[in-house]
């Protein structure tokens, strides 16, 4: 498990993250066993806490507004067991895109922030555009997602609209890479790269939007001296887009 | 679409159950309103509904949404309980969830209408946070939870009960309290493994 995101356990059992991170900290759960022990331990601890809540004499109107409006509501079928990779995938869409719409409710400020945060971008505006960018990409009907783990470490999400032209790239887990080194995003057309981002130093999770995707085949991650590379040198694992 | 009646199996297993027995848990309820059983999810309703409503109550300080929110959180216990899995924690913590991130929502959905220096102001002159937490610490009902809660070190305390009863997310924590983010998140998480220890909590194996 990553000890870096991990820590964000209590807080995503206290419900005190914003949408984003609900949205990391959960494809961090997915993989990762002993992390949802304890998230679900923790979960159960959190909910002793409305104990003290209890309201003594509810609102008869209240119960009678429920239960007229539950006799009327039909029940949602549960899905079939065994979901595909594809099932989980539209399953991923579906939080980001709510994550991402949550994210432009709330006007951009803590949660967009976090978007960018690991960029170091602490311009406001600038977060509040790329919550819309990426919420424009999530949201786009032909959105597809497309996941692969990375080596040493770390696990590559890129989320594309051909549409829309852009892709969302969300990274995770990144290793350590190294005194003097960052991270390079790069987009491959046939055999020829083109950067189309990078991480700042010491910076090993990101979500950032990327394109044109039009052309692109795939998705690489690099890990690159400070000063960047012309040509990714050490790649870590590409994306295949299609 | 539930049958309520007409169906004796589910008539016999009404008539089954003697009066002045102990309430079925949630748990049992939730799986039979899973079945569309309506009897059950009217005991159900009175089993949870109380908490549902007292934590929205909590976190909206207004009660006439804490009542929406309540009818919402039960009409979409009713909706999903298919998809609850026993495996994964109990139906009690389940709609608990829900009900605070329903609430959670609200709270953040409203803050964000307002502007930005509008919301800083509405913030400075909220209930101040030390009555919040002395609210808490004051009115716990459930003798375990407070004798739990009171194991925590005052700042795990205050950071587990503003991000909870308060709806804060850890970064307005951190914010309030002057604090740095990776402190308030090690509150949070040492706080309630410490509380989650106090109160006897294992799941494992319950899967």
């Amino acid at each position: 498990m990553s000890a870096d995101i991990h820590t964000l356990a209590g807080a995503y059992a206290l419900n005190a993250v914003d949408e984003l991170e609900r949205a990391t900290f959960e494809r961090h759960l997915a993989d990762c066993e002993s992390c949802r022990l304890e998230v679900a331990e923790l979960r159960e601890t959190v909910a002793r806490l409305a104990d003290d809540t209890v309201v003594e004499g509810m609102p008869p109107a209240l119960r009678e507004r429920t239960l007229t409006q539950v006799a009327r509501t039909p029940q949602v079928r549960t899905a079939a067991v065994g979901d595909s990779g594809r099932g989980r995938a539209g399953r991923w869409r579906r939080l980001t895109a709510a994550a991402a719409a949550a994210v432009l409710v709330a006007g951009g400020a803590s949660a967009a922030t976090w978007a960018v945060t690991s960029d170091r971008i602490s311009d406001e505006r600038a977060s509040s555009d790329q919550a819309r960018q990426i919420a424009a990409v999530l949201d786009a009907p032909d959105a597809r997602v497309f996941e692969r783990s990375l080596q040493p470490g770390g696990a590559a999400t890129v989320v594309v609209s051909r549409d829309r032209d852009r892709g969302v790239v969300l990274l995770r887990d990144l290793p350590e890479a190294g005194p003097g080194r960052i991270y390079e995003l790069w987009l491959i057309r046939g055999s020829e790269p083109r950067k189309v981002g990078r991480l700042a130093e010491g910076v090993r999770e990101s979500t950032m939007v990327v394109g044109p995707v039009a052309q692109a085949g795939s998705f690489g991650v690099s890990n690159e001296p400070v000063g960047g590379s012309v040509v990714p040198t050490r790649i870590l694992g590409t994306v295949e887009l299609s | 679409m539930p049958r309520m009646s007409g169906d004796p199996e589910h008539v016999r297993r009404l008539r089954s159950v003697p009066p002045d027995t102990v309430t079925p848990s949630p748990d049992e309820l939730l799986s039979r309103v899973a079945r569309g059983e309506e009897a059950a999810f009217a005991a159900l309703y009175d089993t949870v509904a109380g908490r549902v409503l007292g934590l929205a109550r909590r976190v909206l300080r207004d009660p006439a949404q804490a009542e929406e929110v309540t009818q919402e959180v039960m009409v979409e216990v009713w909706r999903t309980a298919g998809r609850f899995e026993a495996g994964r924690g109990s139906a009690s913590a389940w709609i608990l969830t829900m009900a605070h991130r329903r609430a959670v929502d609200r709270v953040r959905s409203e803050q964000a209408h307002t502007d930005r220096s509008r919301r800083v102001a509405a913030t400075e002159t909220h209930v101040p946070y030390d009555e919040v937490v002395e609210d808490v610490t004051a009115r716990l009902e459930r003798e375990q939870v407070r004798r739990c809660l009171g194991r925590l070190t005052p700042v795990q305390r205050e950071a587990v009960t503003l991000a909870y009863y308060g709806g804060h997310t850890y970064r307005e924590v951190a914010e309030k309290l002057n604090t740095p983010l990776p402190t308030v998140k090690t509150r949070m998480r040492d706080g309630l493994i410490r509380m989650r220890d106090c109160l006897g909590i294992d799941m494992e194996g319950r899967a």
